[in-house]
């Protein structure tokens, strides 16, 4: 039986990433010092699938998607992008989704604007566009609908949009248009070109469905939106809500059935889940945590997507609670670590003061640089991982700025962690400020740069010793991975001193 | 959400080569008389106005208002769209003076007029 309406992507969003979500940012990057085809091995993998082509897990927000169109009673399934073909005679609207279409979005723009080369991401996407698939069901009258966190960048390829016959464009959480879209399009009514979702019309907790498969390397939604308001972000502009512990189980029952081997909760701020403000609260955190675990054994991984750094540090100094998650709940023989996402942007107080003030909150923000510090030394202490980017280039950044920032990255030294830089894309409040690319590097972003660089070198090899690639069917990926940081090591030691000189050819 | 009735605003773009930061201007002043948070567009291929094209520039684009815009092919396409629309919420049309009486005749008395 073919679907009438089919969920996808290219490979890049469709793959699981060897189990290992870090890895999928990879495909953020062009391929360098091997073919094409191995980088994409190496970022984004073929899922397995069933004889219809769908995917054992698929991205997360087109599981919610899936499932508000099967609530409704629609035919519609996820399909992996190789198998799009089997349901060429039933299709009638084709949906996409995307973290990055064009690479417009960090990290891809900066890898793009430094090494002049396009991101896999983009490459892969704009192929599977133009392949004949694709173009056949456009002949024979397919609607297509775009959407994802990337649907914005579609304002910047409006002839892409023409060339390809993208229908609409939908702009932000989609459980309460989907439904009346995909109506209209089967019943060939106009469709909108382009929906963009406010504030008053997000779904509210009951109107978020439990996902019907598995989504990738088991991330489980347990708040949407974020209280901190950082000018840069557009997710901080939704409203906040608490996802109830019963569908955060019933997710992660899914995943469990479907044998992924993890679970990652994902929030702008994990420990905030019910919190009082934007001070953690012991009770609901371990609750979840205790829950959680239960559910997924001993043996299985449990990652965090994001945590800011205040949060971490007043969980700990106030509650112990980070030592108590960690050594009493999560830790054990076969986890060993846990990984997660973090949000630096600068170590400049002036700055931090004029576009993210109450990211430190609840500690002022002239702590901002200690209040990164302390937190990378108790999840260091922790056996937390975290992953943390910085910003270049935000509006009004002056040198004295990105002095600052080189000194704090200084400072995190001892701490294991990778840190890496982004460019700044105007997102969020801050979306009518312009694009920060190579042309904008000044010698001050190089010497950041090299220092974000020397940081995540030095303890890469550590993570990926000791945590990361701890089984023994990862030896390949291993391998590969240590062939690419000892090339790009020997690069920028042979053209250290003259970065900028090329980086700007 | 796309269809739902309640203190949304529905402007029909009639003008040809509208200015768009104007036409923000006017919208929000009666979005906001609306006091709804839901604007919807109706555009055509006819009045060469493509504000998908500065739509990210747009302030409409803003995260506070919900935003839908259809762009028809055809002027008759657009007039159709828009006497279908079922809901008695705010209606304008965004016209030149030409066009005028041939739409108040043909539009009923709830919609409201501004000439562009």
């Amino acid at each position: 039986m073919g679907y009438e309406i089919v969920l996808t992507s290219d490979r890049t969003m469709m793959s699981n990433h060897h189990g290992k979500e870090f890895l999928g940012f990879i495909a953020t990057g062009p391929p360098i010092a091997m073919p094409e085809s191995l980088w994409m091995m190496l970022a984004a993998p073929k899922v397995k699938v069933d004889d219809a082509g769908r995917p054992r897990e698929a991205p997360y927000g087109m599981r919610k998607i899936e499932a508000v169109l099967r609530d409704a009673g629609f035919n519609a399934a996820i399909i992996d992008p190789d198998h799009i073909d089997k349901h060429l005679d039933s299709m009638k609207i084709l949906m996409l989704s995307h973290h990055d279409y064009f690479a417009y979005g960090p990290p891809s723009s900066e890898w793009w604007s430094i090494t002049g080369m396009e991101p896999i991401n983009r490459r892969s996407f704009i192929r599977f566009m133009n392949s004949p698939v694709v173009r056949k069901a456009k002949e024979k009258g397919v609607k297509i609908i775009v959407g994802g966190p990337a649907a914005w960048q579609w304002l910047y390829e409006l002839e892409l949009m023409d060339k390809w016959g993208v229908d609409t464009i939908v702009d932000g959480e989609g459980e309460k248009v989907v439904v009346e879209l995909v109506e209209k399009a089967l019943r060939n009514e106009p469709l909108p070109r382009y929906v963009y979702v406010g504030a008053g019309d997000v779904p509210g907790v009951n109107e978020i469905p439990v996902i019907k498969g598995a989504s990738v390397n088991g991330l489980v939604e347990i708040m949407r939106g974020c209280p901190r308001g950082c000018r840069f972000c557009s997710v901080t502009l939704r409203p906040l809500r608490f996802i109830p512990l019963e569908k955060i189980l019933a997710e992660i029952d899914v995943n469990i059935r479907s044998g992924l081997k993890g679970a990652i909760l994902h929030s702008e701020d994990v420990l905030l889940y019910h919190a009082d403000g934007v001070k953690p609260r012991p009770d609901p955190i371990l609750r979840l945590h205790r829950e959680v675990l239960e559910r997924i054994g001993e043996k299985r991984s449990l990652a965090w997507s994001h945590v800011s750094l205040a949060a971490v540090k007043y969980a700990e100094e106030n509650h112990k609670l980070i030592s108590k998650l960690m050594n009493e709940l999560v830790l054990n023989e076969h986890r060993r670590f846990l990984g997660v996402e973090v949000g630096i942007e600068t170590g400049s107080v002036k700055l931090a003061h004029e576009i993210m003030r109450a990211k430190s909150s609840p500690y002022p923000v002239e702590e901002w640089p200690n209040v990164v510090e302390d937190a990378f030394r108790i999840m260091h202490e922790n056996k937390i991982i975290p992953a943390a980017t910085v910003i270049l280039g935000i509006p009004g950044e002056t040198p004295d700025d990105v002095m600052k920032t080189i000194e704090l990255i200084e400072r995190l030294k001892p701490y294991r962690s990778i840190i890496v830089p982004m460019f700044f894309v105007p997102m969020g409040a801050l979306k009518h400020n312009a694009w920060f690319l190579r042309d904008h590097l000044k010698h001050e972003h190089i010497d950041a740069l090299l220092a974000m660089y020397n940081h995540t070198i030095y303890w890469a090899e550590d993570i990926m010793n000791k945590f990361y690639f701890s089984e023994p069917y990862h030896a390949p990926l291993k391998l590969l991975l240590k062939y690419f940081m000892g090339y790009v090591r020997k690069q920028v030691n042979r053209y250290a001193g003259r970065l900028e000189e090329i980086i700007k050819k | 959400m796309i269809s739902e009735c309640g203190k949304s605003l529905t402007v029909l773009v009639d003008s040809v080569d509208s200015n768009v930061e104007e036409l923000k201007n006017i919208i929000l002043r009666y979005a906001m008389k609306s006091g709804g948070r839901r604007i919807t567009l109706i555009l055509h291929k006819e009045a060469r106005t493509r504000p998908l094209e500065l739509i990210k520039d747009s302030i409409l684009n803003n995260h506070v208002y919900s935003l839908i815009i259809y762009e028809l092919e055809s002027r008759g396409e657009a007039l159709e769209l828009l006497e279908k629309h079922v809901c008695n919420d705010s209606i304008l049309v965004l016209t030149t003076r030409d066009n005028l009486e041939e739409l108040l005749r043909r539009l009923d008395g709830k919609v409201l007029f501004e000439v562009v």
